[in-house]
């Protein structure tokens, strides 16, 4: 077992202002105010990282998140020729990459200080000592957590233009002024004010051995019925499991404070990854379905570009259910083409509005509209429900790069270069 | 990878001399005889891959020979307590039975999402039998004899199985069948480093005791539960009811109907990975007292997969199944049967929340802390229902090291 993150050297090491040369034209944007980089200890005039995580708390947080048989219990090193998932809730996931770990969105619902219906906390996110997080949206729900997870262990945010001034903000006022949000480091994926389906720069992060190539997304939103696919509508608050709150009562929400300032009106993206190297493995995680029929059809042709797509990851959380069912994510995975998809975000749809624990409904719905959209035979992916709150942070989601599974002859082509 | 086991080998056994009356009666057979069974050799090919691809993964699974991937044991709960199973390659079920095998017609959704057909399709090599109830080995002679697959059991389990092949294929109709118990053996009775598994895997046995109710234990606070308790009341509306779809493909069910095997078995290699599976639980306490040193002492196991309710539930809970725990200290604990059990007492189903936490508590009583405790990975029906994902495991990871620890001595 390899770590190409060394615990101890990242807890020695002091986070300069983000000023770093990526092998590639990606955009590296130093959300903070403060300008230039440091890496001496002498130099006090550098802002003053926190204190990193021990490499005990990295070590239990990483056995629970992703599993003992995965992590070494003592140096907190994971398996890295294993691909691993684990769905904290919403559209959060951790995921352990070639040994790295990173978060895709960061929020965590129903959060509280101690584990709860939720099994995880901020501290235990902090503890995981990411080296990125990646942002389908900066508002709530998707990134109340990134500032200060970014601020506390050094990860790079991800995300478009405006959820790096969005989380430079929020560090602002987490972390004192422009002091602690100039310790942010922040890639801009997206421009600001680009257009969805718009092409953007393939990213090459070469540090944790993936390829990231991210495309503008949009928010769901209602539209009206669409008469070519005919779905009914899926009301998200039916059918709750009354014996929810028993098993879970409601606890005390967290008492940091912390969030985003983000909002809706934040800007969307989604990101698909290459695995570099000899292992043909991609996964691409959307954690917005919004109506891209009838508002955006560029990137329905912008997901038909991209390379081939092993594992999806994608919100089926959907306003516009109301009209046309689960149309939307159905639309995605017809795009994307994967060979598995996993869902995220009907937890918080369903508790939005009142219900609790509807997944084996939110599966049948997706069948539907799979159905309808014609998403059949050969291109029908596996899909993998999962149930909240059993499966978060299960071992679920494990995969291995290098199976040949992942190969198939009708497979799209994979540019291994990271070029566009 | 390197498959050690090859259909093409499997169907060359078939053509054996032992399974040559099997074939050859299958193929004279009509499809379904009179009595309603089925009597057909595996579909195909392509079925066996799709089934396996359904049962291990598809990412598991060679999608042109059909082998599963030799370096990881991948276990899929198909209701009760019976697995599909792959470890070192091979494919075999521990205990071969559906629970609510049923007609359902659509667009009403059938809850048990597999069939007798796709078990026969998985061309199983072996199967385990934990003791001879119904919902145990009801398909275990229909499923051996189609597939030649061996059948293990005690003595009388084997003798039970060839009355329900007769049954059900005709006088003189055999399996073949394995006694790895003596009849009449009594419990406690062990058999360790058996070779019929050998190179691939190695098998150690140890007969133990159904369950049964006993009264409330003095020692212990109260922790009986209703097989109702905590049930989703969506269950009933979410799922279609049927006939059921083989009524005539059952088990005598005797001789051997409540005498218990369990089978740990352990992958050679480094970590010496081993999973055990006992499908009763009995009050061992009571009944059976010179039961628990014999686990305390029986070979190191990484996983257990354990019947966690039983007649004694109502009066002691989950506490027979805790005292199985507290003796084997499996590193992963995997609840079994508590579907079956809960819903054929009428409750609508999806306890499991409920029940794992009642096993925690019963592990408490008992004496294992919860630092103690095993992780204990619950089996939810019917979420959990061929999920391979949920129970793949690498004998290669340091976790199932067996130094410092339990020995596990008799695999090398």
């Amino acid at each position: 077992m390899k770590n190409s993150h060394d615990l101890n050297a990242l807890i020695r090491r002091r986070i300069g202002v983000a000023a770093l040369a990526w092998a590639t034209a990606a955009t590296l944007a130093a959300c903070g105010s403060g300008g230039g980089s440091s890496d001496s200890d002498a130099d006090v005039n550098v802002p003053q990282a926190p204190a990193k995580p021990s490499v005990e708390e990295t070590a239990a947080a990483r056995v629970h998140i992703f599993g003992a048989e995965n992590v070494d219990p003592l140096t907190g090193e994971i398996n890295d020729k294993t691909v691993l998932f684990s769905w904290l809730s919403g559209t959060t996931y951790a995921a352990a990459v070639n040994g790295n770990v990173v978060l895709l969105d960061a929020s965590l619902l129903r959060r509280e200080d101690v584990p709860g219906r939720t099994p995880t906390t901020r501290k235990e996110l902090v503890a995981l000592m990411p080296t990125h997080i990646f942002l389908s949206q900066a508002s709530q729900g998707h990134a109340d957590l990134a500032a200060d997870i970014g601020f506390r262990t050094g990860a790079t945010i991800v995300g478009a233009a405006e959820h790096c001034a969005t989380v430079q903000a929020d560090a602002r006022a987490l972390f004192g002024g422009d002091e602690g949000a100039s310790l942010l480091k922040c890639i801009e994926a997206a421009p600001a004010a680009s257009t969805p389906g718009d092409r953007l720069t393939s990213i090459n992060l070469a540090d944790i051995g993936v390829c990231v190539r991210p495309v503008k997304n949009i928010v769901s939103a209602s539209v009206a019925n669409d008469p070519a696919i005919g779905l009914s509508s899926f009301d998200w608050g039916a059918n709750s499991d009354q014996r929810d709150a028993d098993y879970w009562p409601e606890g005390e929400p967290a008492s940091d404070g912390v969030t985003t300032g983000g909002t809706n009106d934040s800007p969307a993206m989604l990101y698909h990854f290459s695995m570099q190297g000899q292992q043909n493995f991609s996964f691409l995680w959307n954690g917005h379905a919004g109506p891209i029929k009838e508002s955006a059809p560029g990137i329905a042709s912008m997901l038909r570009q991209l390379p081939k797509t092993d594992v999806q990851i994608g919100s089926v959380s959907t306003e516009n259910a109301v009209n046309n069912g689960l149309r939307d994510p159905a639309l995605y995975i017809a795009n994307v083409e994967p060979k598995i998809f996993f869902p995220s975000g009907h937890d918080a749809a369903a508790q939005a509005h009142g219900a609790y624990a509807t997944a084996e409904f939110v599966k049948r719905a997706l069948d539907d509209a799979l159905d309808a959209v014609s998403v059949t035979g050969e291109h029908r992916p596996d899909v993998r429900f999962l149930y909240d709150p059993i499966d978060y942070a299960s071992v679920l989601m494990r995969f291995d790069p290098a199976a040949p599974a992942w190969t198939r002859g009708s497979d799209r082509v994979t540019d291994s270069s990271c070029a566009n | 990878m390197i498959p050690t086991f090859s259909l093409s080998r499997l169907a060359s056994q078939l053509r054996t001399a032992t399974m040559a009356t099997c074939l050859a009666t299958a193929v004279i057979a009509p499809s379904i005889s009179s009595a309603e069974v089925p009597t057909e050799p595996p579909s195909s090919m392509s079925e066996t891959i799709k089934v396996r691809q359904k049962y291990f993964g598809f990412e598991n699974v060679d999608a042109l020979t059909g082998n599963v991937r030799s370096d990881r044991v991948i276990i899929s709960w198909l209701t009760t307590t019976t697995f599909a199973v792959a470890a070192n390659g091979k494919v075999f079920f521990l205990d071969a039975y559906l629970f609510q095998d049923l007609n359902v017609t659509a667009p009403a959704r059938k809850r048990t999402p597999t069939t007798l057909q796709e078990m026969v399709d998985a061309r199983p090599e072996w199967i385990f039998i934990g003791h001879g109830h119904g919902d145990h080995a009801d398909y275990a002679a229909n499923i051996a004899y189609r597939t030649g697959a061996k059948v293990f059991g005690a003595a009388e389990h084997c003798s039970a199985l060839q009355v329900d092949t007769a049954n059900q294929f005709g006088d003189g109709a055999k399996i073949s069948c394995t006694a790895v118990i003596p009849e009449g053996a009594p419990i406690g009775t062990q058999v360790l480093n058996m070779p019929d598994l050998k190179p691939a895997l190695c098998l150690n046995v140890i007969r133990h005791l159904h369950g049964a109710t006993v009264p409330p234990d003095p020692e212990l606070p109260p922790m009986g539960i209703e097989f109702t308790d905590g049930e989703d009341p969506r269950e009933k509306d979410i799922w279609g009811e049927g006939p059921a779809m083989w009524p005539d493909v059952r088990t005598v069910g005797k001789p051997g109907g409540d005498l218990t095997v369990m089978y740990h078995f352990t992958v050679p290699g480094e970590n010496s990975f081993s999973f055990a599976s006992y499908d009763s639980v009995g009050p061992w306490k009571e009944n059976a007292p010179e039961l628990g040193p014999l686990l305390s002492a029986f070979p190191a196991t990484d996983v257990l997969l354990g019947a966690v309710s039983g007649g004694n539930t109502v009066n002691n809970g989950l506490r027979d199944a805790a005292l199985y725990i507290k003796t084997m200290q499996p590193k992963v604990f995997v609840p079994t049967h508590h579907d079956q059990s809960q819903i054929r007492r009428g409750a609508a189903g999806n306890s499991g929340e409920f029940w794992s936490r009642k096993l925690k508590e019963a592990l408490g009583y008992v004496g294992v802390d919860s630092a103690q405790q095993p992780e204990i990975r619950w089996l939810n029906d019917a979420s959990d229902y061929a999920r391979p994902a949920y129970l793949t495991f690498d004998p290669a990871s340091a976790r199932w090291s067996k130094a410092g620890g339990r020995a596990n001595p008799v695999c090398n």
